[in-house]
């Protein structure tokens, strides 16, 4: 990212697709809070949201079907915070996008 | 020659606690009795979270707000049989004692009591990889199930009776033991002698600072400033806006609502320069868009790292942003996700 414009452009997206897991998050773990009452750095599993390793089946299956991506076993390390997740779905989109294109 | 900012960090002290185990001496935290029929009710309409609900075996780590939302301090609040004990740190605990003596004038007609026990009692701190093998030891088997925020209450070592609490702000298994001042050399000499073949040393505590500031673990001695809010800090795991009432729940739905506010924000720089906190941020040459507030250094990444408190518009990870000093040195970082890693003890659990 070189100017302000595409700064401005990708904050955007990542936004969207944030906004986007929050509300599977929500809907996957029913957890009693609002996509405002979660912060994106909060750690998933310990102190934060405490989650276990259920609710980390729960929130993959909700992530590839929201996103239409296929998580392996090593993309698991990446689910640490919601921010961590976004970064793993936009490197995947990402990656599709790139094959979509090759193809 | 200008001095790198991994010069400033205790590589031993680091390297105990990242692989290792760490005892630290934390005995001057603030212990705060409070008991009376109306102790529950006084505390959750101070504390962010909602106590109604507690149970014995576990502590409420939460934020203590003014009435304009912004964070006077953090704490741990525990249930006891028939009190509460409230926990916080040093530097926090003259400030907290005065606070919620204030806080209880306002109470009418209340059984209320708040006895500070901060000098009755000790607490040590083991942090590392292996300080569950030695609490194992230690202690048994129970302490294997024992959860984040969990407590247990002991006496089997030394005849004493301890409290167990197990913490996670750096990444690494953490217990803190709380005892009887009294016992606390014999506490210390048996579990140097446990820990003798496990590497344990005893580093100075001020490592923890940047053990926490990788995790993104706020630290409130440092990372906050005195009108920063929760919401600010992303501790909105701290609160509870379901509960009806607390000090601060006004104006935090408002700021919530509203979505608008600066957030604290982990930085990265693969440059190894010394910034002082106050540092403006920018987005190009002119933007300003933040402030740096807690700069160090990594010696698991090998890159500087910092917490920077940037406008909402920029508070995501992924942008490159200029951190400039007042003597205009500056410095290319990048915004990233937190926490930046995973550590030898989350993927020993793991495993």
């Amino acid at each position: 990212m070189k100017n302000i414009s595409e700064i401005n452009a990708y904050v955007a997206h990542r936004k969207d697709i944030t906004e986007r897991l929050k509300k599977t998050l929500i809907q996957k773990l029913m957890l009693q809070l609002d996509e405002t009452e979660l912060d994106n750095d909060t750690p998933l599993f310990g102190l934060g949201l405490n989650l276990d390793s259920i609710d980390t089946l729960e929130i993959l299956v909700g992530v590839e079907e929201e996103f239409g991506i296929s998580i392996t076993d090593e993309d698991i390390a990446a689910f640490r915070s919601i921010n961590t997740v976004v970064d793993c779905i936009l490197e995947k989109t990402s990656q599709q996008n790139s094959n979509r294109v090759e193809e | 020659m200008s001095v790198k900012a991994s010069e400033l960090i205790s590589s031993l002290a680091y390297e105990i606690v990242r692989k290792k185990v760490g005892l630290f001496d934390l005995s001057d935290v603030g212990v705060f009795k409070i008991s009376g029929s109306h102790a529950e009710t006084f505390l959750n309409r101070l504390c962010g979270a909602d106590i109604s609900y507690q149970k014995e075996e576990k502590t409420i780590n939460t934020v203590f707000c003014n009435e304009k939302g912004e964070i006077v301090f953090i704490g741990w609040i525990l249930k006891e049989e028939e009190s509460f004990s409230l926990h916080v740190d040093s530097e926090k605990r003259e400030f907290a004692k005065k606070w919620i003596s204030q806080q209880k004038k306002a109470e009418k007609n209340s059984d209320l009591e708040i006895s500070d026990l901060s000098e009755e009692k000790a607490c040590l701190s083991l942090v590392g990889p292996l300080a569950q093998k030695i609490m194992l030891t230690l202690f048994g088997e129970d302490i294997l199930g024992l959860p984040y925020l969990g407590i247990e209450k002991n006496t089997k070592v030394l005849a004493t009776e301890s409290l167990v609490c197990r913490y996670g702000y750096t990444g690494e298994y953490e217990y803190r033991l709380f005892f009887e001042k009294e016992r606390k050399s014999d506490f210390i000499d048996l579990i140097e002698s446990v820990g003798a073949n496990d590497g344990l040393g005893k580093p100075d505590r001020k490592i923890l600072d940047l053990l926490m500031l990788e995790m993104k673990s706020i630290n409130q001695n440092i990372d906050l400033s005195p009108t920063m809010t929760p919401l600010q800090a992303g501790l909105h795991w701290m609160l509870n806006f379901r509960k009806d009432q607390f000090i601060g729940k006004e104006a935090l739905v408002r700021q919530k609502e509203e979505g608008t506010y600066s957030k604290l924000v982990m930085l990265l720089s693969s440059e190894d320069s010394v910034f002082e906190p106050g540092a403006k941020i920018f987005l190009d040459d002119s933007t300003s868009i933040g402030t740096l507030i807690h700069p160090s250094y990594s010696p698991t990444l090998k890159q500087s790292i910092a917490l920077g408190l940037i406008v909402a518009d920029y508070a995501w990870p992924g942008i490159p942003v200029n951190i400039q000093d007042k003597d205009k040195k500056s410095c290319q970082f990048n915004t990233v996700s937190a926490p930046v890693f995973i550590t030898q003890s989350i993927l020993s659990a793991r495993d």
